[in-house]
Parts: structure tokens; C-alpha cells; sequence
């Protein structure tokens, strides 16, 4: 009856301290209070199952379940009550896998599993965690490494060897393990040495010890005298303890939750805020810089804003200029914490040096994108000229943190922001990281799109022609420097403006190049412009509006305006001249007329008289009155060459023909000077390309000067094809044995007026225009004229035309046409 | 003997080719403007009319239109005498309907070869042959023209 009472009178105490703790948890809303009254709970449910198995109401299954379920419980939350705030990562693995372990480990054996290799590996888990612990603990020391070893590990590696003969052990050692493990929780959580956190540490792990001495002594067969209240002694400890550490403490505890509480609130909250205030800063540095005229402008500001919210020391932007060997920059723009330049004396460094392995590595990952941070020592810095104060303290060149984030402008890696605490050594955390990156972001993308506007603007500036362009409903958008210029407004009196106040024309905006229209400018002078327009779609498509280019014609137009004038003044004097020569010619007509008339009649009337010693003297009359009217005719002729006004309808024309013809027109003078006249033609000649009228004016001009200028000679007309210059001709050439001319006077031969000398006319007649006006007849037809000459021996004149194709014709025909060109030329 | 008439507003020029046609045997009639030249181109209707193109009342120009759209005296030839020695001048003389033209001063030779040929057309077209008188000099004269048998 003595155990069945004892528990009883456990069961009871053990649930007046349930009932304690629940009403301190009631009352303060202690979290730890809650866990001890949960312990506890799980204590009484122990007993609970002990004495009801006691009494036969559950089956012994069950009861050994519930058992151990509820003792790892009470560890547990025991040792939960006293988990640090500040507990690592490790420590929470190793508490719950040893809660797992034992979780399993004790399901396995109530269940009967009697395959050891599960025992053996939930042990194994159990030792690797606390050897894992041991091992990575911060703070280690060789004291504390030996005593985690004799208390987590030797007794595992122990239980581990019995379990194979008794599964019993591995519980055992597991339940140790969550006790012992629990009252060095509480010994630390703690952190003095008061009587009531002694006993409970202490109990908790005489707590643990139990469990394997109470398996060795029943191994052992040592009966120990009252053994069920021995065992049970070191719960009674614990929970003295605890209450006794509950009012040692009570006051401290509380407040130490208290300010834990509100520590880690206010930590909380400072981090939400600092993020907040980071993310503020980011963000209004991305409005500035996308919003304001140049990233510049601004820069200042915003990397004081997130210097600040970042709680950094120094902030800055640096170029990069080269990264490799090293990796060189320059800090465009920096911002320092106001009390580190007084540190500092307010000195800026310029340039930014990483060299060796750590700069090279750190090049290479901004260029790759990412983030670099790093702490720095005296010696790893990059190169500080300044000379350095010895010791360890804060050094005002030094950055005790630094942290690197890449700005990419255009798609290319430009430099990076900087970010550097001299302060402490800290680790950079996410939302700082982000935020750093979004303002890099903001950076590259500020300087992206400035450096395309200042293309743009650069452009539109060193443009001559003015540039306006509108919006669709033709209010104007933009326009360059040289249409301010050109209109005499300031961009603001444009801007938003409808377009109809510059230009005069209202018509849609169609599509247009180089038209004319008129600027309107502000003082309401009207300017022609050449014109163009074009729709300005966006890369979907859409019509945004129109880009209006356009070129002062001012000055043009002046130029265009004096040349029409010249023009018109050529024309008219050119007219004027025209008429002229029309009425002298018709003027000098008449009295001519009068002159040729009268004295060809007065011969014919002194010839039937047979006053046959007039007849010279009229001859003469006749001969000056001819001459005239030649002249007139030639003078006629050359101002409509020089004037362009002269046409020629160009056909093809039988050279013999026109041979014949020349050659019976020229033979009254041929014999006037007694002269003989050979011709001679290579056939076959086929025909020329010219115009009748001017080719045997040519021919004819040539002939007659061969004439004049031969007395009792021979002239000699030779026709022939010949081909040169890749085309066919036909050669003419008018030969003479008369007075020739000198070198000098073929130089002047075509000159108008010139004759060979003053003399010649008066003795040979002629106008000294034949030859000029012969020779530009030539050219005009694409033929040539050429002259060689001898003074005394005689002259060769040669004109070349251009010969039609010869076409070869049938030999019947051909017979004939030989035959009356022979007689032609008879 | 062929009628011309001769409408010349120059009194040299009218002396000159009255006489010296006179002297190749037509019978030569004058008008001194274009008004009196319409008239007797009506009255007395000559065989060929050498019409000179600058005239006062109306001028050559006018007159040939004048004679050339009047059916009575359409057939009249009319040879174009003018000092406008511009190649538009003779394109313009025949637009209005001259059938020859010769510039002045006169090649008189080519006149008379120009006014013979006419008279020839006219003559054999009327069937009643015309023959001018000969001619003493006969440079460059056309064969058949001196061939001719009235002669």
C-alpha cells in the first residue's frame, strides 16, 4: 500500500504546483510559468497512470507509455521554460532530436521492436546531435567540452553498449540526457548561483541520474531500502527549487522577462523601422532620381538619406576605372556621417584601390552582379596613404564593414555603391542588402536613362534644322535650341502650345518632305521654311504624335528671289537684244534692198544701152551691197548661236547629193578666179547626220573661202568615211594652193571678225565670220573642224561630221546610183 | 501676159520690182497698202500677187489671211516679200498662207524663178497656158521653164 500512498501524496503535491503555476501564468502571462505548469501537469499525469495501472483500470502497455511519454514531456517543456532567447540554432536541433529520439525510441520498445539496429540508430541521432553541439558551442572551453562529453556523450556510448542485452538502458540514457541536458539549461538560464537555482539545477539532473542508477541497481540486484520514495526525492527537489527560485526571483524574473520581452519588441521594431526607413529613403531617392533633370542633382541628398537610415558610416558612388590587375575607382560622390568627418577632419578620399586576391575576387563579383561585403582589418584595407595610429581602436580610415553593390548603366557593369560603418563590425541584413541593391538599381537606371537623354539632347541640340514635335492633337511636345532661335519664344511659351500658333498653313499633318510652309515667329515675322513631317509612333505602332522638321529658307529665298530677278534682267536685256537685231536687220534690209535692186537693174538697163563703162563701177555697188547683207546674215546667225536660240532638225543626208549640189552652186566662183575644182569621194560614203540647211553652209563656206583666197589653182574637195573614237564620220576636206595662212593666223582663224589681216577683206571680201559660225555649226551637229595651213602654199580645211549607218545596198541599184553620181560629179 | 500685182508700201522697193518685172514682160499692177492691194487683188484679178508684209491700213499679214479666206481670190498665189528675215518670219508667212517667201533685199533671180513656177501650176491647171517673156539672163534658170513654147 506504501508506494500506492506515497504516490497519492505526490500526485497531490505535484498538482498543488500545477495548480500554482497555472495561477502565476494567470496571473503575470508568464510564457515560462506556463511551460513549469505544463511539466508539472505532465508529472501528475505520470503518477496518474502509475496509480491507475496500480489499481488494474489500463493495461500495463499503455501505462508504460504514458510512462515515458509523459517524462520526456516534463523534460521538455522544462527545458523549454529555461530556452534562451538568444538560443543558436544548434541548441533547438539538438533539444528536438533528442525529443524525437526518446519519442521514438519509447514507442519502439512499448510496441516490442526487437530488432537492435533501431535502438542502436535513435541513439546514434541522439549522440551525433550532442556531439555536434559539443563540438560547434560557442565560447568553448576545454572544461566545459570534457564535462559536455562525460555528461551527453560517455553515458550515450554506454547506454549504446547495453542496449544490446537491455533496450531499457537507451531510455534510460535518454531520459538522463532530457534531465540533465534540462538542469544545465536552467544553471545557464540563470546565470547566478542562488539556492534555489542550485537545487533545481542539481535535482534536475539527480533527476536524470535515477533513471540509469535505478536500472544498474535493479541489473545489480541492489535492493536500495524505500527505493520508490529515493526516486522520486529528486522531483520533490525540483519543484522546491523551482518555487524557490520562483521567489528568489520572482521580481527579477519578471522584470528580466519583461525587458527580454520588450527588448526583443523594441528590437523588432527598430529593425522594422530601419527597414522602413531604409525602403523611405530608397524610394525617395528613386523618385528624385528618375523625376529630377539629372541624377547628379541628387545624389547628395540620397546618399545621405540612406547613410542615415542605414545607420552607416559612409556612403558613396564610385566609378569603376579599371579592374584589373586591381581594382581602381573613383568616388564620384560620397556622403559621411557628420561626426566621423570631424574625425576625419573632413578629409575626402577620391580614389578606391582593391588590389591582391580580395580585390580581384571582389572586382570579379560586382562585375558578375552580386554583393560584396566584407570586414576589413588594418592590414586587408585598401591602400590608406595616411599614415595609421597604432592600436586596435576605431580608426577613422578604417571601415570596420564594408558592403559593395554593383551599378550596371546600359547594360554594362559601371561602378558600385558603397557602404562602409567604422563604428563595429556588423553583419549587413537582408532588407539592408535589398535595400542597398534597390537604390543601386535606381542609380543604374538613373544614369541609363540620362546618359539616352543626353544623347538625345545632344542630338537635338547640334541640329541646324528646327525640330518641333507634337502630341496628336498637334500641341507641341518638344522642340530643340534651334527652333527657340528661329521662332524667338523660351521653350515654356511652346510647350503645351498648339502647334497652329508657329505655323501659318492649317492642314492635317499628313506625311510630308521638303514642302514649303511659314513659321510664324513670336514677334510675328513670317519665315518660309522648307518643310517636312513625319508621324512618330511608338514601338507598337501607335500614332504618339508628329515630329515637324524644319529649315530656314530666308536666306534661299533672298538668293532664290535676286537670281530670278538676274534672270528676269537677262531675259529681257537678252530680248532686248533680240528685237534689236531683228529691227536692224529689217531696218537695214530695206535701204539694201534699194541698193542691190537699183544697181542689178541699173546693169541690166546700162548693158542694153551698151554703156558697158558703167558696169564696173555698179559691180562695185553690187558687191558692197551684197557684202552687207552677208554680214547682216552672218552677224543673224552667230547671235542666235550665242544666244542657244539656234535650231537644228537633225536628219540623215546623202553625201553624194549633197556634193553635187554644193559643187554646181560654188562653180561660178570656182572659175571667177580661174581656178579648177577636183573632187574626189571614196565610196561608199552612205549619208551624215546634220541639218541640210548649215551642213552645206558649211561645205559651201569652206569651198568659197578656198575660192577667194586661189587664183589659177587648184581646189580640191575629198570626201571619205572614217571611223575613230569608236563611231563612224564623214570627212570632208576643202584644199587650196592659194595664199595660205601663217601660224599666227590660224590661231586666230575662228575668232569673229578676224581675218587673216585687215587688208584681206578689202581685197578678198567676206565678213571674218564664216569660219567661227562654220565651226560652231560643226560642233552643234557633233562634228569637228579643223584647218592647217602654209603661208603662200595653200590651206586644208577638214570638217568631220557624224556618218549615218551605212546601209549596204542591193549591187542592181547599186550600179545605178555609181553611175548618176559619176555624172553628178562630171 | 501674166498679171501681177505688186503691193509695196516702199516706193523704191514698188519702183524697183515694177520695173524690172515690167521689163521681163508682165504686166505689173501696184497697190502702196494692204487695203488698196485687198481691192485690186478683187478687181483686177492679177495672176500672182508679191505681197510685201509690212504695210499700213492693213498689213501683209492681214491681207493674205484676208485674200487667202476669200474664195474669189484664194487661187491668187501669193509670194511673201518681207525685210523680216527671222526663220519664224517664214514660218509665220506660210501659217497665214503665202505660198512662197523671199527675204529682202531681193535675189531677184530667185523670184522670178519662185513666181514662174506658179504661173506654170496655174497655166496648166487653167489650160490656158501662161508664158512669161523671156528672160535675158538665164543663170540658173529651170529648163523646163525656158522650154516653154509661147516663148
Amino acid at each position: 500500500m506504501f508506494p500506492q500512498f506515497q504516490r497519492v501524496v505526490t500526485l497531490s503535491v505535484m498538482s498543488i504546483l500545477v495548480g500554482l503555476f497555472a495561477w502565476i501564468y494567470v496571473r503575470d502571462r508568464q510564457p515560462r510559468a506556463r511551460l513549469w505548469m505544463i511539466g508539472w501537469a505532465s508529472i501528475v499525469m505520470h503518477f496518474a497512470g502509475m496509480l491507475l495501472f496500480t489499481f488494474g483500470l489500463i493495461p500495463s502497455r499503455l501505462a508504460d507509455w504514458s510512462a515515458y511519454a509523459t517524462l520526456v514531456a516534463a523534460a521538455a517543456a522544462f527545458s523549454l521554460s529555461v530556452c534562451q532567447t538568444r538560443s543558436t540554432p544548434l541548441d533547438r536541433v539538438l533539444f528536438w532530436a533528442i525529443v524525437a529520439s526518446a519519442v521514438a525510441y519509447w514507442t519502439c520498445m512499448v510496441g516490442n521492436v526487437q530488432n537492435p539496429a533501431v535502438y542502436h540508430a535513435l541513439l546514434a541521432v541522439v549522440l551525433a546531435a550532442a556531439v555536434w553541439h559539443a563540438l560547434l558551442q560557442p565560447q568553448q572551453t576545454a572544461g566545459s567540452l570534457a564535462a559536455w562529453f562525460a555528461v551527453a556523450v560517455a553515458p550515450g556510448l554506454w547506454a549504446a553498449w547495453r542496449t544490446s542485452t537491455n533496450v531499457g538502458f537507451g531510455m534510460d540514457f535518454l531520459l538522463f540526457e532530457g534531465f540533465a541536458i534540462t538542469g544545465w539549461r536552467y544553471w545557464r538560464y540563470f546565470r547566478r548561483v542562488t539556492p534555489g537555482v542550485s537545487l533545481t539545477s542539481l535535482s534536475f539532473l539527480a533527476w536524470g541520474l535515477v533513471f540509469p542508477v535505478a536500472e544498474i541497481c535493479g541489473a545489480l540486484h541492489i535492493n536500495i531500502p524505500g527505493d520508490h520514495v529515493v526516486w522520486d526525492l529528486p522531483k520533490y527537489f525540483v519543484a522546491f527549487g523551482m518555487i524557490m527560485t520562483l521567489f528568489e526571483n520572482q521580481t527579477e524574473i519578471l522584470q528580466v522577462e519583461i525587458s527580454v520581452r520588450k527588448r526583443a519588441e523594441e528590437t523588432a521594431q527598430a529593425a522594422n523601422e530601419a527597414k522602413g526607413i531604409l525602403m523611405a529613403s530608397v524610394s525617395f531617392a528613386a523618385r528624385r532620381m528618375l523625376s529630377a533633370a539629372g541624377w547628379e542633382t541628387v545624389i547628395p541628398e540620397t546618399l545621405s538619406k540612406i547613410g542615415v537610415a542605414s545607420g552607416v558610416s559612409r556612403a558613396y558612388v564610385a566609378q569603376v576605372i579599371a579592374w584589373e590587375p586591381e581594382l581602381e575607382s573613383t568616388i564620384l560622390h560620397q556622403w559621411t556621417e557628420p561626426s566621423l568627418a570631424r574625425e576625419t577632419g573632413g578629409s575626402r578620399q577620391t580614389h578606391l584601390t582593391f588590389s591582391g586576391t580580395a580585390g580581384i575576387e571582389r572586382a570579379a563579383s560586382l562585375h558578375r552582379g552580386e554583393v560584396v561585403s566584407f570586414h576589413s582589418r588594418l592590414t586587408d584595407h585598401p591602400s590608406i596613404t595616411e599614415p595609421r595610429p597604432s592600436g586596435s581602436g576605431p580608426h577613422p580610415d578604417l571601415p570596420r564593414s564594408s558592403i559593395l553593390v554593383p551599378i550596371e548603366v546600359a547594360g554594362s557593369w559601371f561602378g558600385f555603391l558603397g557602404f562602409e560603418d567604422y563604428r563595429r563590425e556588423r553583419q549587413w541584413s537582408d532588407a539592408e542588402r535589398d535595400g542597398f541593391r534597390s537604390a543601386a538599381r535606381i542609380l543604374g537606371a538613373a544614369m541609363t536613362r540620362q546618359n539616352a537623354q543626353e544623347y538625345v539632347d545632344n542630338i537635338l541640340r547640334s541640329m541646324e534644322e528646327s525640330l518641333l514635335v507634337t502630341d496628336t492633337e498637334l500641341q507641341i511636345r518638344r522642340v530643340n535650341p534651334s527652333t527657340l532661335r528661329l521662332l524667338g519664344y523660351c521653350e515654356e511659351e511652346l510647350i503645351g502650345r498648339p502647334a497652329g500658333q508657329v505655323i501659318l498653313e492649317r492642314e492635317a499633318p499628313a506625311r510630308r518632305s521638303a514642302v514649303e510652309r511659314t513659321y510664324r515667329t513670336k514677334t510675328g515675322q513670317l519665315i518660309p521654311v522648307l518643310f517636312s513631317s513625319a508621324e512618330m509612333r511608338n514601338s507598337s505602332g501607335v500614332l504618339e504624335g508628329y515630329v515637324w522638321l524644319a529649315q530656314d529658307m530666308t536666306e534661299l529665298k533672298r538668293v532664290q528671289g535676286e537670281l530670278v530677278r538676274a534672270k528676269d534682267a537677262a531675259e529681257g536685256a537678252n530680248r532686248a537684244k533680240s528685237v534689236f537685231l531683228a529691227n536692224m536687220s529689217h531696218e537695214l534690209r530695206t535701204p539694201l534692198n534699194a541698193v542691190i535692186g537699183y544697181s542689178e537693174m541699173l546693169q541690166e538697163v546700162v548693158d542694153d544701152r551698151g554703156q558697158q563703162d558703167l558696169l564696173p563701177d555698179l559691180g562695185k555697188i553690187l558687191w558692197a551691197g551684197k557684202h552687207l547683207l552677208g554680214l547682216i546674215n552672218d552677224v543673224l546667225d552667230l547671235s542666235k548661236i550665242e544666244a542657244g536660240k539656234l535650231e537644228l532638225s537633225i536628219e540623215s543626208l546623202d553625201v553624194l547629193p549633197l556634193i553635187g549640189d554644193t559643187v554646181s552652186a560654188i562653180r561660178p566662183l570656182v572659175e571667177k578666179n580661174r581656178n579648177r575644182l577636183e573632187v574626189a569621194c571614196a565610196e561608199p560614203l552612205g549619208a551624215v547626220l546634220g541639218d541640210s540647211t548649215r551642213v552645206r553652209q558649211v561645205l559651201f563656206n569652206l569651198l568659197s573661202n578656198a575660192c577667194k583666197f586661189t587664183e589659177n589653182g587648184l581646189i580640191l574637195l575629198e570626201a571619205r568615211r572614217t571611223r575613230s573614237k569608236g563611231s563612224d564620220w564623214v570627212e570632208f576636206r576643202v584644199a587650196d594652193t592659194g595664199i595660205g595662212m601663217s601660224a599666227e593666223q590660224l590661231d586666230r582663224l575662228y575668232r569673229p571678225f578676224m581675218q587673216a589681216d585687215a587688208s584681206t577683206t578689202r581685197k578678198y571680201g567676206g565678213t571674218g565670220l564664216g569660219l567661227a559660225i562654220s565651226r560652231e555649226f560643226c560642233q552643234m551637229m557633233g562634228g569637228s573642224l579643223s584647218a592647217n595651213s602654209e603661208l603662200g602654199k595653200g590651206s586644208a580645211f577638214t570638217v568631220r561630221f557624224p556618218a549615218a549607218t551605212l546601209v549596204p545596198e542591193p549591187p542592181l541599184a547599186a550600179t545605178g546610183g555609181i553611175a548618176e553620181r559619176q555624172l553628178v560629179h562630171a | 501676159m501674166p498679171r501681177i500685182l505688186v503691193v509695196e508700201d516702199n516706193e523704191w522697193s514698188r519702183d524697183i520690182l515694177v520695173r524690172r518685172l515690167s521689163r521681163r514682160g508682165y504686166q505689173v499692177i501696184c497697190a502702196a497698202d494692204g487695203r488698196r492691194g485687198i481691192a485690186m487683188a478683187h478687181d483686177q484679178f492679177p495672176d500672182l500677187i508679191v505681197m510685201d508684209m509690212s504695210l499700213p491700213e492693213i498689213d501683209g499679214w492681214d491681207a493674205v489671211r484676208r485674200l487667202k479666206a476669200d474664195p474669189a481670190t484664194r487661187a491668187i498665189p501669193i509670194v511673201a516679200l518681207t525685210a523680216h528675215a527671222m526663220a519664224s518670219d517664214r514660218k509665220k508667212a506660210m501659217d497665214v498662207g503665202c505660198d512662197d517667201y523671199h527675204t529682202k533685199p531681193v535675189d531677184f533671180e530667185s523670184l522670178l524663178r519662185s513666181m514662174e513656177a506658179f504661173l506654170e501650176a496655174r497655166n496648166s491647171l487653167a489650160k490656158t497656158p501662161i508664158v512669161p517673156p523671156a528672160v535675158p539672163r538665164s543663170v540658173g534658170r529651170n529648163p523646163a521653164l525656158l522650154g516653154d513654147p509661147q516663148c
